[in-house]
């Protein structure tokens, strides 16, 4: 069955496959996704039942990985997340704290994806609820939502605005990699999730920040920032090794209803960040549609981005996707995949707004 | 009926407020733990208490200038709370750290053993058999290993005198998300 949506979004550059033509500024993110068909094959349904995802979902995946890696990321969602934490070294040397754990009973081991990760084989009691949690040692963290703070890579002295913070596991680590000595504006729209992040920062000791409770996409700031870091909303298809019950729980309408959220908030980043200043964005999907999509639409509007190469290991963004083209520059984005990097899915893209 | 719009804002103290603040700082030996100049209080309209913080020395350039964010969710070090009518402070769990820095130098703590510690920071009072010692009041309390767990103050109960939790770092699983 063919689906489609117009949906409120952001105007866009992609391309029609049988019809290479640019589309004309001002179509948004979601007229242009409800171009997109997805047909799910007979294939794609055999699968889909198998191991209990929703059909359109496998047929992305064989369109982007093709069938063997479609069948490697469905036998990797079906083993859990290990549990992984974020050492603080603002307060700890990590091997310190490894040992400490290791006296508790805890196996641990680095992760070597992360400079500051550890993962946690086996625990005796809640790694959560132990005397060095409390003391802000470390923060239960997944491996690719680390290494998303990384490529922000912040430096001391910057303002630095983090648009969708809480519960804070990249806005504390924003803060541990320069020193608690950057100025971090923190802002969410929870308000139960703003008082978790107000608790992990004081929990871990940081100072130099602030938090505001607001719509991150109707702030009055303009090119205030030396960095902005956007982890948005998404529909967490990256995390279905936590959350099975994400195999079946959003339609393709709600991905491009994400989808035109999430332009939004990008197209807001760019309005934050200064001329030569970063963008991070990056969402806990491997859906096409909030990322290259969403990148590729506000890459349209403003023509002073670029796209910079991730420096962590990634497999790059895909171009050719169904019947739609995207900007070629979506290339550099990249994704991690639970079978490749052994993380959550992910979808990271940078940008750098031009001087 | 009109109802008010509760509102938030984040001021500077006004001379009655620092000098309430001041005192009571120096009557727990931490009057320079904490950077007076750079104390904002977070008020809510018809609220009963104030938080009080020591915003980052960027807070009045970037902040309250550039940025123009007049109410704040939160800012910088969080010191305590100063209740609205009395001005009675209450010290923060973040301030307990800054304070156990002191201790065996400019403070008398109180020390209570690994069990002990575990105790405590369930928000529970530690009795005398797990408490190696105990200062004369209100004052951070530190593990024998080094761990800073909050704030107690002497109690007693007959001739027994034992360790009740003024605020403990428990807080954060049993609250704080």
């Amino acid at each position: 069955m063919w689906r489609g949506w117009n949906l409120p979004g952001t105007t866009s550059l992609l391309y029609l496959r049988s019809e290479p033509t640019l589309l004309t500024p001002g179509a948004t993110v979601a007229s242009l996704l409800s171009r997109l068909r997805i047909r799910a094959s007979r294939e794609a349904r055999i699968i889909a039942e198998k191991f209990g995802y929703l059909p359109y979902i496998i047929e992305r995946y064989l369109e982007i990985l093709g069938r063997e890696e479609t069948l490697s990321l469905l036998e990797a969602n079906e083993s859990p997340l290990p549990e992984t934490i974020r050492c603080n070294d603002y307060l700890i040397d990590c091997k310190t704290l490894a040992d400490r754990l290791e006296e508790k009973g805890f196996n641990i081991k680095p992760l070597h994806l992360a400079p500051h990760g550890l993962v946690v084989l086996t625990q005796p009691f809640s790694i959560g609820s132990t005397l060095e949690y409390l003391q802000g040692y470390y923060y239960i963290q997944d491996p690719g939502s680390m290494l998303v703070a990384y490529e922000l890579d912040p430096s001391p002295g910057e303002v630095i605005l983090d648009m969708a913070a809480a519960p804070g596991g990249k806005a504390t680590q924003v803060l541990q990699l320069t020193r608690d000595s950057s100025h971090l504006l923190a802002v969410d729209i929870s308000r139960r999730r703003m008082r978790a992040l107000r608790s992990h920062m004081n929990r871990m000791r940081f100072t130099n920040y602030t938090l505001l409770r607001a719509d991150s996409r109707s702030l009055q700031f303009s090119s205030a920032f030396d960095r902005v870091l956007l982890d948005a909303p998404s529909s967490g298809e990256g995390i279905i090794r936590k959350d099975p019950t994400r195999k079946k729980s959003r339609s393709l309408q709600d991905i491009i209803s994400l989808a035109a959220l999430q332009a939004d908030l990008l197209r807001a980043a760019v309005s934050y960040v200064k001329p030569g200043g970063l963008i991070v964005y990056a969402a806990c999907t491997i859906a096409p549609e909030e990322g290259e999509a969403v990148v590729s639409s506000v890459l349209e509007e403003f023509e002073q981005l670029d796209v910079e190469p991730l420096s962590l290991p990634h497999r790059g963004g895909v171009v050719e996707y169904f019947n739609l083209r995207f900007d070629d520059r979506v290339r550099k984005c990249g994704r991690l995949l639970p079978h490749v990097h052994g993380t959550e899915g992910f979808f990271i893209c940078k940008l750098r707004r031009r001087r | 009926m009109q109802t008010k719009k509760k509102a938030v804002r984040m001021r500077k103290p006004s001379t009655g407020e620092l000098v309430a603040l001041r005192d009571q700082l120096s009557q727990l030996k931490l009057l320079g733990a904490v950077d007076l100049q750079r104390i904002r209080l977070l008020e809510i309209t018809e609220g009963t208490y104030m938080d009080v913080f020591e915003v980052p020395s960027t807070y009045a350039r970037l902040l309250e200038g550039r940025l123009a964010v007049r109410s704040p969710y939160a800012s910088g070090f969080y010191v305590g709370v100063l209740d609205k009518p009395t001005l009675r402070f209450k010290p923060s769990i973040p301030l307990a750290f800054r304070a156990c820095r002191l201790c065996g130098l400019t403070l008398d703590c109180h020390i209570v053993d690994e069990r002990g510690a575990l105790i405590f920071t369930y928000g529970k009072p530690v009795m005398p058999d797990k408490i190696i010692n105990i200062a004369g009041n209100l004052a951070p309390v530190s593990s024998e290993n080094g761990y800073c767990l909050g704030w107690g103050k002497p109690c007693r109960r007959d001739t027994i005198k034992y360790l009740c939790p003024q605020g403990d770092v428990g807080w954060y699983l049993r609250r704080g998300g």
